[in-house]
């Protein structure tokens, strides 16, 4: 879909003359000429304005009657005065009503001091009360969930919070009941607004109506800091500022980026920072001693686990996940490659791709970005379920549909949230999407009605039709197409082949050549592509360059087992290398010693537990960076080293459309805690190993030399916005790939695209069930231990109703 | 819930102590992704998916569905809504945001009768208000104890020519005195037609001095059977429709401009410049008729739809070939049973005689109408209300612009029109648009039906043509006031008009000369108030009403209305001064064109006007009740209005008594 390209007007407000794009609404003109019009239920993320308060009303010259600001498009030409006599008395008159019925019980409120209404009456208010009656009563505070308190008296219906319910997140749960004066929000028969994005509208509340039930009481505005950071809980990576208070996060707020979040956030980003708090969290070193964890110096903690990995040497493995930063993972990455000769490391869920694939699949002409997913003519949705894996992709594809006419297809192993809004939705059976898609790929490039796609399909699980009519769907659509797809489609047995399928579509749709049109991946890990692009890979070196081959460093063991059990084909000079899975077997099969593990409980966070238990009781060495005692680390790390909450890290994460963005530390560090990039320097000094880095600078400078795309970066640039490495000249610098999908026409790939006897051998996706792979937006230690989320922690075990009658439920 | 004190009386509203249980699961829509999904009888999910059926947007289900759910279970129960929701794949709370929208939705049990009294302005300046305590009393007593009988007062039924007035499960009856109510309880209560004699279905238009006037909606409107196709084919019906299909639609629309033709449900905006507002194009156009009425005093689309209803269809198959909309819909209000089952009967009549649906009568026209049922909100005679409402929603009126010919229904270009404009258009083709606008005045031309009710000795539907003296319909048609009464006031359009007095009798009827004398036409209802009644009881009525009826989407009408009442209401309690006339009249000031739709002007507009002419019986009144509660002879100035410290009336000369405030605060907790 066209972005809007409004053309610049002149108008005139209050004598100024001002320029603004055409059409933007008045309320949001007049800010660019420094003037303010006072608005309550004026919210343009929320969509159309509603015009209900009225606050707004200014006077146009030419028309009669005192119009809203907020609904009101500006024009050239328009004259517009925000502080007539007429307005200012229209606008007290609206503060005398809203006031009416509020019980101006501002000393006890918790919006107190950042109170919209509070500012507004003391801006435009006339300063005294006319209002003698009883004013209408409600029993306050209740509780309207576990997270959120409702105080009605305050309520002044400006109809914020159940837009965002109703039309938003579209979850309909919060409505306004009765009309008139007596109108209330509320929910249906008292049950409680318990829905994924609930938390925001305690943001939108202008009044103290809708307030936290984690923050009531905790602070007053005065008493708080703001620290702008970044979420990193799940991939999409949400900008965020965090409330501080005496060095302690109190709440998380939206700190909009139309480019990453749109202003909104999950309930997981939200109220998650009450686990950084916790009792349970590891604020010091733990070291395994008669069989318990005991907390130790750090002095001594370093000193054990070098001593170890100098014994393990080549036979150590490592893996980085969650939200581990690019800096650590590099640092990692040098530690294992270059002192203790170890190629195996990885940061994928399930194993790795070929090198090529890697390049190809990251291919900057191929990468879509956030605002994409609203704008496009049509997003099929592969593989993925966005509100369980990176959430805030759920409201953008909702408001690209409901806004923008964005045909969305579906094609998942589940029952989709979005199914609803989709034009299309489409079935296959767990662990089918590589053969799905390399289905759909066929079917576009126009084998629909070779014998091989209804092979495929049905090895998918899917319906041939379907296949088909979805296909039809993307070619009718228009040019600008996106696949959001998860990292589970390009995993597994059939990783490869989903791959190669991915880059088919990407050919035959031309995504390559057209702007607004990509692929976008959703990683399984918060920082999947940065890591990836750091180097932990088992294939690929920082930049997804290639990896020399690893020798270890004298006096330490070298660690290449005899084949390659990891890396399915492809990237020969580096087959000793193992990945995620080829860890785990190498330490159940006693090949590997030593496990590193940064931000991962393999227990938790990897597919095939079973094989994970194995392999960690064989381990020798467990070392783990780690904020929680999740099982996996409790029962089998030696090592413990207290890992940072983000708020507390400095170093640089990438958004799964190559932002690279920034985290500060916001809250100080409790306990012990170190920074981990220092942890992991001091680590490889202790092993003999000057890595030269000094402070978190200095290791993002690392990075930044060390990424060929990332060349000439600096924090300065990257600032609190981001920014993009595909839209700096340093991303001609993207290792070249043979696998051209990106190229105009990209005709081998396309041609590629037909059905070879290869694709139609691909494993039926039933034996390939990932069951794992489909977890809940709610399973997360950071779950787990905030109390206020504490209650939804049960509903990530709920059962996900997979649907292929083949399959199990997990 | 525990008692909470601090609560003053009255100032309890409903769902004041509505709290959630965190033990409960979150509402989602039954049935889906994982949510349980409750039993559904099957009749009732028959029902529902015929009424889906009907529309483009399951969501406009809404009303019909909560209705037939109501039928089965007497009211819309928690698990009744369930099972809707589950039906309609919505959210339970989408449906009970609806239903406590509506007044004829009810949300909680009630008894098996229903007995609606009106107890609105033309009712209530009939008695109504008696009578209801009278069919309250009686209900109450009932024999077996538990009553069988929900009394609700109502606003205005639509049935002032008969006040005052029930309706009784839905049988509109009157004018009923208080003895009446022994019989009208005990006929409901065996199921029988409930006091045969006194139904509105069998009360013929006031009949008098109509030969000498030229009518053309209201020509022989009690002939026998004029609601049945055969009888209004035998008396030309349906010839205008041939007749236009013969024309271009733009030469029909032609015919409308030149008739000049002004709306006839309040704004009177000229129906041919509506419609060729709507945008040429192969979009998806719709046509909705208006019959939502429910401005007080009014009652002429009542007798319209009851009595001709194949005038309106008529009108409306002509006008939707003139715009282009290719689906109707007729939104009657929920409280016109009769005159909806009246309607749906003549579409089924004049879909199988093809002059509705597929290719009318060979022209290539097509045409699909739907008859929507409301469920009790004045709200939704707004136009962008009525949308929303169509729409399956709360009644809440949409900002303009976009206007609805532009942007209305489902987004899509919408003409909105009322029945009587729409009946009139039959006429306007046979005679030809030029020969329409020769009857009335200039800019106000054709014929108007005026329904006259409140202090008239005949209240009822006349015809008229524009321009003739007001005098002439209130005394010559409707026999003035009762003998030896005055006209004290009286409201030319329905009750959100601006009053005017008695030396206001001789300004002509129409548009401009009404506007110009400060009041307005609007649905041309008027109601005539004699000097028997005090005028607070007046404004109080119409404040009352437009309060009830607020949307609350809009901040100035929400508080404004609600505010409004409260100080009458301090008047007729002894507890105002002559300094709340005046807020009062600010706050009138401050809600005149600062809302989002017209019903918050809809009642400054009238208190603005009772407040300036009327302001010395305001002050006797407001004395007079002080009197009664021992406050008299304190005068303006001293102890009495020391009592009432609130900022703007600190008297002048210094700040209240320490005590004053604390006294006040104490009365309101008590």
């Amino acid at each position: 879909m066209p972005r809007p390209q409004p053309q610049t007007i002149t108008f005139s407000i209050d004598g100024r003359e001002v320029q603004a794009p055409e059409n933007m609404m008045l309320v949001d003109a007049a800010k660019l000429g420094d003037v303010e019009i006072p608005v309550f239920c004026y919210e343009p993320k929320l969509g159309q304005p509603v015009g209900a308060c009225r606050m707004c009303l200014v006077e146009i010259e030419g028309i009669p009657k005192l119009q809203t600001g907020c609904s009101t498009p500006v024009k050239d030409g328009m004259v517009v005065y925000t502080q007539s006599e007429r307005v200012k008395v229209a606008q007290q008159s609206v503060v005398e009503f809203l006031l009416i019925n509020h019980p101006l019980d501002c000393p006890v409120c918790d919006k107190g001091g950042e109170c919209p209404l509070q500012d507004i009456t003391f801006g435009y208010g006339s300063g005294i009360s006319r209002f003698i009656e009883p004013k209408r009563h409600f029993v306050k505070p209740l509780e309207l969930s576990p997270l959120i308190a409702i105080d009605r008296e305050r309520c002044i219906l400006c109809y914020r919070c159940v837009r965002f319910s109703q039309e938003l997140s579209e979850d309909y749960q919060l409505v306004l009941l009765e009309r008139g004066a007596h109108t209330y929000v509320s929910t249906f028969d008292g049950h409680p607004y318990v829905a994924p994005f609930s938390g925001n509208i305690v943001e939108l509340c202008p009044v103290g109506a809708l307030t936290s039930r984690a923050y009531r009481f905790r602070a007053r505005p005065w008493d708080v800091e703001d620290a702008g950071s970044v979420c990193s809980l799940c991939p999409a990576q949400c900008n965020v500022t965090v409330t501080v208070r005496d060095e302690r996060a109190l709440r998380v707020l939206a700190r909009d980026h139309a480019e990453v979040d749109d202003g909104w956030l999950c309930d997981k980003g939200r109220f998650a920072y009450q686990s950084f708090h916790v009792d349970e969290r590891v604020v010091e070193p733990l070291l395994r001693d008669g069989g318990e964890l005991r907390p130790v110096s750090w002095e001594r903690a370093l000193t054990e686990a070098a001593a170890w990995l100098a014994r393990a040497g080549g036979h150590t493995g490592a893996i980085a996940a969650g939200g581990t930063t690019n800096e650590e993972g590099l640092l990692l990455a040098r530690l294992l490659r270059e002192r203790l000769g170890s190629p195996h490391l990885d940061s994928r869920r399930a194993g790795a791709l070929p090198l090529e694939l890697h390049r190809a699949l990251g291919d900057p002409r191929l990468q879509a970005k956030v605002s994409d997913l609203e704008f496009a003519h049509a997003v099929l949705v592969l593989d993925t379920e966005p509100v369980d894996d990176a959430p805030i992709f759920d409201l953008r594809l909702r408001k690209g549909v409901r806004r923008h006419g964005l045909k969305l297809a579906v094609a998942s192993a589940r029952e989709s949230a979005l199914e609803a809004n989709a034009a299309l939705s489409v079935r296959f059976a767990p662990g089918g999407g590589g053969a799905f898609a390399a289905a759909l790929a066929g079917a576009l490039a126009g084998d629909g009605d070779s014998a091989g796609l209804v092979r495929l399909a049905r090895a998918a699980g899917a319906e041939p039709e379907q296949v088909r009519e979805l296909a039809e769907l993307l070619k009718s659509a228009g040019s600008e197409i996106v696949v959001l797809w998860g990292e589970r489609l390009a995993a597994g047995p059939n990783g490869a082949a989903g791959a190669r399928a991915l880059l088919s579509l990407a050919a035959t749709l031309g995504m390559g050549a057209t702007d607004g049109a990509g692929l976008f991946e959703i990683p399984a890990f918060a920082n999947g592509r940065g890591l990836r692009e750091a180097g932990v890979l088992p294939n690929a070196g920082p930049g997804l360059s290639e990896t020399r081959s690893c020798a270890p460093a004298d006096g330490l063991s070298s660690g290449a087992p005899g084949d390659a059990t990891g890396v399915p084909n492809g990237a020969a000079r580096v087959s000793a290398a193992r990945d995620v899975r080829g860890i785990a077997e190498g330490l159940a099969a006693g090949e590997l010693s030593a496990l590193y593990l940064l931000h991962c409980d393999p227990l938790r966070d990897l597919p095939d537990s079973e094989l994970w238990e194995r392999a960690l009781a064989r381990a020798g060495t467990v070392v783990a960076h780690a904020p929680f005692l999740t099982e996996g680390i409790r029962e089998h790390a030696d090592v413990v080293f207290p890992a940072e909450a983000y708020p507390e890290k400095e170093g640089t994460v990438v958004h799964p459309d190559g932002r690279l963005q920034r985290l500060r530390p916001a809250i100080a560090r409790p306990g012990m805690v170190r920074a981990e990039w220092q942890v992991i320097a001091e680590l490889a000094l202790r092993l003999g190993f000057d890595m030269d880095v000094l402070s978190a600078a200095m290791a993002s400078q690392r990075l930044f030399d060390a990424v060929p795309f990332y060349a000439g970066l600096t924090l300065e640039e990257i600032g609190g916005r981001g920014v993009r490495w595909q839209e700096r000249d340093a991303a001609s610098a993207y290792p070249p790939t043979t696998l051209d999908a990106g190229a105009r026409g990209a005709g081998e790939l396309a041609a590629s695209a037909s059905i070879s006897d290869d694709d139609a051998e691909m494993e039926p996706g039933p034996n390939a069930v990932d069951l794992a792979g489909y977890r809940s937006i709610w399973d997360a230690p950071e779950v787990e231990f905030a109390p206020a989320l504490e209650f939804l922690f049960p509903r990530a075990h709920a059962v996900l109703p997979l649907s292929y009658a083949g399959g199990e439920r997990t | 819930m525990t008692e909470v004190p601090r609560f003053a009386h009255g100032s309890r509203v409903p769902g004041w102590d509505a709290a959630v249980d965190l033990e409960k699961d979150p509402a989602e829509i039954p049935g889906v992704g994982g949510s349980p999904s409750p039993e559904v009888p099957e009749g009732l999910r028959a029902e529902i998916e015929g009424h889906l059926a009907l529309y483009p947007d399951r969501h406009s289900a809404a009303l019909p569905a909560l209705a037939a759910a109501q039928r089965m279970y007497g009211w819309c129960s928690p698990e009744a809504i369930e099972q809707v929701a589950c039906v309609m794949r919505v959210t339970p709370a989408y449906l009970d945001s609806v239903t406590t929208f509506y007044d004829m939705l009810e949300t909680s049990p009630v008894p098996r009768h229903s007995v609606y009294v009106c107890t609105n302005i033309s009712c209530s300046l009939c008695g109504a208000d008696e009578l209801f305590a009278a069919i309250q009393r009686a209900a109450d007593e009932a024999p077996d104890g538990a009553s069988e009988f929900n009394v609700r007062s109502f606003e205005c039924l639509g049935a002032c020519d008969i006040a005052p007035m029930a309706s009784v499960d839905g049988v509109y009856v009157g004018p009923l005195t208080a003895g009446d109510v022994p019989q009208l309880l005990d006929d409901a209560r065996a199921g029988r037609p409930v006091l045969p004699d006194r139904q509105l279905a069998r009360r013929p238009v006031a009949a008098d001095a109509r030969a000498e006037r030229r009518t053309l909606l209201l020509t022989d409107i009690d002939e026998p059977g004029l609601c049945t196709l055969d009888v209004y084919e035998r008396r030309g019906g349906y010839q205008s429709l041939r007749k236009a299909l013969q024309m271009t639609p733009e030469e029909v629309l032609e015919q409308l401009k030149s008739s000049g033709l002004r709306g006839r449900g309040g704004a009177g905006f000229a129906m041919g410049t509506k419609v060729s507002f709507l945008p040429k194009g192969a979009r998806e156009k719709y046509l909705v008729c208006n019959a939502d009425e429910s401005e007080p005093g009014t009652f002429k689309d009542r007798e319209l739809m009851q009595k001709t209803p194949h005038s309106l269809l008529e009108g409306i198959v002509i006008a939707s070939y003139a715009a282009g909309t290719g689906r109707a819909f007729v939104y009657i209000r929920g409280e016109y049973v009769l005159q909806a089952d009246i309607l749906d009967e003549a579409l089924r009549e004049a879909r199988a005689a093809g002059y509705l649906g597929e290719d009318v009568l060979g022209s290539g026209h097509s045409v699909s109408l739907v008859v929507h049922r409301g469920a009790g909100a004045y709200i939704c005679g707004e136009e962008t209300g009525l949308l929303d409402s169509l729409e399956g929603k709360r009644g809440n009126p949409r900002l303009k612009p976009p206007f609805p010919a532009i942007q209305g229904l489902y987004q899509g270009p919408t003409l909105i029109n009322n029945v009587e404009t729409l009946s009139t258009v039959p006429s306007i083709i046979a005679m030809g648009g030029g020969e329409y606008a020769k009857l009335g005045v200039e800019t106000s031309t054709g014929t108007k039906v005026v329904s006259v009710s409140g202090h008239v000795k005949r209240p009822g539907n006349y015809e008229v043509e524009l321009g003739i003296p007001s005098r002439e319909i209130i005394y010559g048609l409707a026999g003035g006031p009762p003998d030896g009464r005055k006209v004290k006031c009286w409201f030319p359009g329905g009750s959100s008009a601006p009053v005017l007095k008695a030396e206001d009798l001789d300004i002509p009827y129409d548009f401009n000369s009404l506007a110009q004398a400060g009041s307005m036409l609007g649905s041309g209802a008027i109601i005539v108030v004699d000097d028997s009644t005090p005028i607070l009881e007046v404004a109080m009525k119409v404040a009352k009403f437009y309060r009830h009826e607020s949307c609350g989407k809009c901040t100035p009408c929400r508080e404004g209305t609600n505010w409004t009442v409260k100080m009458l209401e301090r008047i007729d309690e002894g507890e105002a001064t002559p300094m709340d006339l005046d807020i009062m009249a600010s706050v009138q000031e401050h809600i005149i064109g600062n809302c989002l739709c017209v019903l918050g002007d809809a009642m400054a507009m009238p208190i603005g006007s009772i407040l300036a002419k009327f302001r010395e019986e305001l002050e006797a009144h407001m004395e007079d009740a002080r009197a009664r509660r021992g406050l008299s002879g304190a005068g303006a100035s001293g102890a009495a209005l020391a009592a009432y410290p609130a900022a703007g009336h600190t008297p002048v000369g210094g700040a209240p008594p320490a005590g004053a405030q604390a006294g006040r605060r104490g009365a309101l907790d008590a």
